[in-house]
């Protein structure tokens, strides 16, 4: 248990000493440094690698001097290629993000619309189904009952004849108030049908003449 | 290893714990297999602990790590290659739900292209009580509850969804389920899309399943044709509408396609909430075919609406009619006076589902004396003009024939036989056809035979055979008695006297749509020549008489089936029905009929009606020849028939009284 306090101790310490080497390498990245260092790092202790690597330097830098243009020359061009496939990199990495967010927010959208679709969809079939329960002949019936029509009974027809003769066929007479309807029809209501039955006889001369004619006189239709 | 020699002695306490310092220098895990180090130099050691030791040391760790890798590599081909297919189909299952695609199912039109059957989508409501319950009483929520109990909530929920969904809603119901102990009920079977939405926004613990309905805009209209379709759960049929009665059930597969099937990437544990782009089609649902039958919609309301009148009226235990076109045998309608609203399933009773029209036949009475007309006058027996001895009775075999009204010995032209329904004249006819010609004509009318009509359960009829005929068969086969047929078997024998001869066997399907948009229209049956066309004509001219309206005994059996500038062409029916308390023919109970043909001298249309037992001994021309104007003089006016040539000349009925 008291051990790894100990341990920390000079695992810290070996730490520190290891840790100049790569300073050492870092700054000494010239490779004019390097063959001087190679044969004799193992064998020296740290503070003489640390002179001298102090030494190396030293003496590199007035010989930097001379060659600083070439390489900065040289260095630039590395810069700019190493800068425009960062951006690249950059670029790259943001456009992809950039469309896949924009992917992910589309599929989100289309989602949205295929749901207002869906939506509107329903409305269309639930309008359509109104529409086929009002057109179909069971309502349309009782619609035209509670306007007072009434199914018309056998016609008589004009006939004209190739000699320009109009002939009448048949016995024109007025449509008969029909016995309410038998079947159960779901739309039929049967207090209109039942006032309805009623009106006619005392009203039909006044308020509903075009649907029913009077029933008193028979219009001279065949004339 | 080290430590006991290290402890042995007191006297060499010191030194274990410099070595013990030295030793903890070292990396941990080199302490256990590393021999004791070779004692050094002090200053020295410290170096050389990194330097001499590391080379045990980094064999051990790459020992290590080989072994590690050797271990993953191993783990590595046993779960990618080995496993492979198993643990793929695994996490397939973990989260891909399987869905199925639902297939529009295919609507039903009449012949003009008004729908009569399609379906609208709808949701069912759910909720699982017990999870519901359980969450509420989460003492972890109860705050968020600000004390409302749980009866409450439910409470609130019930009302809400009665004030959105309205009286079809029992709220007392959704209140007793949702107060159960069930763990997944159905509060809503056919809510509307849009207050569904509504409600499980408001309450997130009820959840909708989509669902469709079939819908029926004209209710009644044609619905023993139809029939029924309904959302179905059975084991052995994909969930979704299918067909229970009628069409709706004879043509189920067409109409309900094939349905597909699709996975998705769905919520953990909740399979309606689909991850967006996951769905993958494996394979696309095949919509249904639309089907369009010959039935005109607004003529079948008209026939059922005055075939209920006259059931009604005339107190019939029941009624059928239907409407053939004259050429081509297209049902036009096909009326029964009990019907049911496919909308509203608990107006369905066992009498009103059925379509007896086709399934149940009857013994026809008179109306079947047409075969004994066409034989007669095809085999050139006799024309219509031709005089016919009628006696008083008539011995056929073991039985006396009488005819319906007591007359003494007549000379009768043919026509008359036919217009006055003589039963004696009609028998002396078939005589002279003769039993076995009959027997033939009897077959090329179509009588025993189903006419193949797409509706389910059509019966044949009955006619015996001609080994089984007894002595008095072939005196009763002719006026209608013995034999049986349905009413769309009788109007197909009109239909080959309308046709000229030929007899189309009568089809109420027009066209199926597939769902590539290709129509399929019905392959017209091959028609049978009954009789010539010449023959047709003249059975047809000479049936006119049967509206005849004169003083007796010119006069015929129905005059109320005349309709003002068309001849019609036709014959009434009176069939005694059997008595089964006696085993004879009823005195009082009458199957009626009438079957005619609009017009004659151009035929359309083909009506048959039959009125089952009306009140009294109310006979053909009472009550189903009335029944037949009215259905004729719609017809007329709808399809604007242009009138006859002329009104129908008088016959002479009765040569000589």
């Amino acid at each position: 248990m008291t051990a790894p306090a100990r341990v920390a101790g000079p695992a810290s310490r070996t730490r520190t000493r290891t840790q100049p080497p790569p300073r050492e390498r870092d700054t000494g990245k010239p490779p004019a440094a390097q063959p001087d260092r190679i044969p004799g790092g193992r064998g020296r202790s740290a503070a003489a690698e640390r002179a001298y690597a102090r030494r190396a330097q030293r003496s590199q830098r007035p010989a930097e001097s001379g060659p600083q243009v070439e390489r900065k020359q040289g260095s630039a061009s590395r810069v700019t290629f190493v800068v425009a496939v960062m951006v690249l990199l950059v670029g790259g990495v943001v456009a992809t993000l950039w469309f896949a967010t924009q992917a992910t927010a589309d599929a989100y959208r289309l989602e949205q619309a295929k749901n207002t679709t869906n939506q509107l969809q329903v409305q269309v079939g639930q309008l359509q189904q109104e529409v086929a329960q009002q057109d179909s002949p069971p309502s349309l019936a009782a619609r035209a009952q509670q306007l007072g029509m009434v199914p018309a009974g056998d016609p008589a027809h004009l006939v004209v004849g190739t000699n320009g003769k109009v002939t009448v066929i048949g016995t024109p007479s007025a449509a008969q108030q029909p016995p309410p309807p038998v079947t159960s029809t779901p739309p039929t209501s049967t207090p209109p049908s039942g006032t309805n039955a009623a009106k006619p006889p005392a009203k039909s001369g006044t308020s509903t003449p075009p649907s029913t004619p009077p029933s008193t006189t028979t219009p001279p239709t065949g004339g | 290893m080290v430590r006991p020699p290290a402890g042995g002695g007191p006297a060499r306490r010191p030194s274990p714990q410099v070595r013990r310092t030295a030793s903890a220098g070292r990396a941990a895990p080199a302490r256990r297999p590393a021999p004791p180090p070779p004692p050094r130099p002090r200053p020295k050691r410290r170096w050389s602990v990194v330097g001499s030791n590391s080379k045990p040391r980094l064999m051990i760790g790459r020992l290590l790590m080989i072994i590690a890798l050797i271990g993953t590599g191993l783990k590595l081909i046993d779960i990618q290659g080995l496993q492979a297919p198993e643990l793929a189909s695994k996490a397939e299952q973990q989260s891909l739900t399987p869905m199925i695609i639902p297939a529009q199912r295919g609507i039903i039109t009449d012949r003009d292209g008004t729908e009569l059957a399609f379906n609208v989508d709808i949701r069912a409501l759910t909720a699982q009580p017990r999870t519901m319950r359980k969450n509420w009483n989460d003492p972890s929520v109860a705050a968020e509850h600000a004390g409302i109990t749980y009866a409450q909530h439910t409470q609130t929920i019930a009302d809400e969804m009665h004030r959105l969904i309205g009286n079809s809603l029992n709220e007392q119901q959704v209140l007793t389920e949702l107060r159960s102990n069930a763990s997944f009920v159905y509060l809503d079977r056919t809510a509307d899309p849009a207050v569904a939405a509504q409600i499980t926004s408001d309450f997130p613990e009820i959840g909708s399943e989509v669902r469709s309905e079939r819908e029926y805009p004209d209710g009644s209209v044609a619905a023993n044709v139809i029939g029924l379709a309904n959302w179905r759960t059975d084991p052995g049929v994909t969930p979704g509408v299918h067909g229970v009665l009628g069409l709706e059930s004879a043509m189920d597969k067409q109409l309900a396609g094939q349905p597909g099937r699709e996975v998705a990437n769905t919520e953990q544990g909740n399979d309606s909430v689909v991850i967006p782009n996951s769905q993958r089609v494996l394979q696309a649902a095949v919509p249904g075919e639309d089907v369009q039958l010959t039935i005109d919609s607004d003529l079948q309301y008209v026939v059922q609406q005055k075939l209920a009148q006259y059931v009604a009226k005339t107190g019939a235990k029941r009624g059928s009619a239907v409407v053939l076109d004259a050429h081509t045998g297209a049902v036009y309608a096909l009326a029964n006076d009990a019907t049911f609203n496919p909308n509203n399933t608990s107006t369905i009773t066992n009498t009103n589902v059925g379509d007896p029209a086709v399934t149940t036949p009857y013994e026809p009475g008179s109306v079947n004396k047409v075969v004994t007309a066409a034989a007669a006058i095809d085999e050139g027996l006799v024309t219509p003009t031709s005089v016919i001895n009628v006696p008083t009775v008539f011995q056929n075999g073991d039985k006396t024939v009488r005819d319906d009204w007591i007359h003494p010995d007549w000379k009768m032209t043919v026509t008359g036989i036919f217009a006055k329904s003589s039963n004696i004249g009609t028998d002396e006819l078939a005589k002279m056809v003769g039993p076995q010609r009959y027997d033939q004509m009897l077959a090329k009318m179509g009588i025993g035979q189903q006419t193949g009509i797409e509706l389910p359960g059509e019966s044949a009829g009955y006619v015996p055979p001609m080994n089984k005929w007894s002595g008095s068969t072939f005196g009763n086969l002719p006026i209608g008695q013995g034999l049986s047929m349905t009413v769309l078997q009788m109007a197909g024998m009109y239909q080959a006297i309308a046709n000229n001869g030929v007899r189309l066997p009568p089809r109420i399907i027009k066209a199926v749509t597939k769902p590539d948009g290709t129509v399929v229209p019905t392959k017209q049956p091959a028609g049978v020549r009954v009789v010539s066309a010449k023959s047709a004509v003249t059975v047809r001219m000479m049936m006119r008489a049967v509206t005849q309206k004169a003083p007796f005994p010119q006069d015929a059996t129905a005059p109320s089936a005349a309709l003002p500038g068309y001849q019609i062409s036709g014959k009434t029916g009176t069939g005694q029905q059997i008595d089964p308390s006696c085993g004879c023919y009823s005195h009082t109970k009458n199957t009626v009929t009438f079957a005619g043909i609009l017009s004659a001298d151009n035929p359309r249309f083909v009506v048959g009606v039959m009125l089952d037992a009306p009140n009294g001994d109310l006979e053909g021309g009472e009550t189903a020849a009335p029944l037949f104007h009215d259905i004729a003089s719609w017809l007329a006016q709808r399809y604007n028939l242009p009138v006859s040539n002329g009104s129908t000349p008088y016959m002479t009925l009765v040569a000589q009284a």
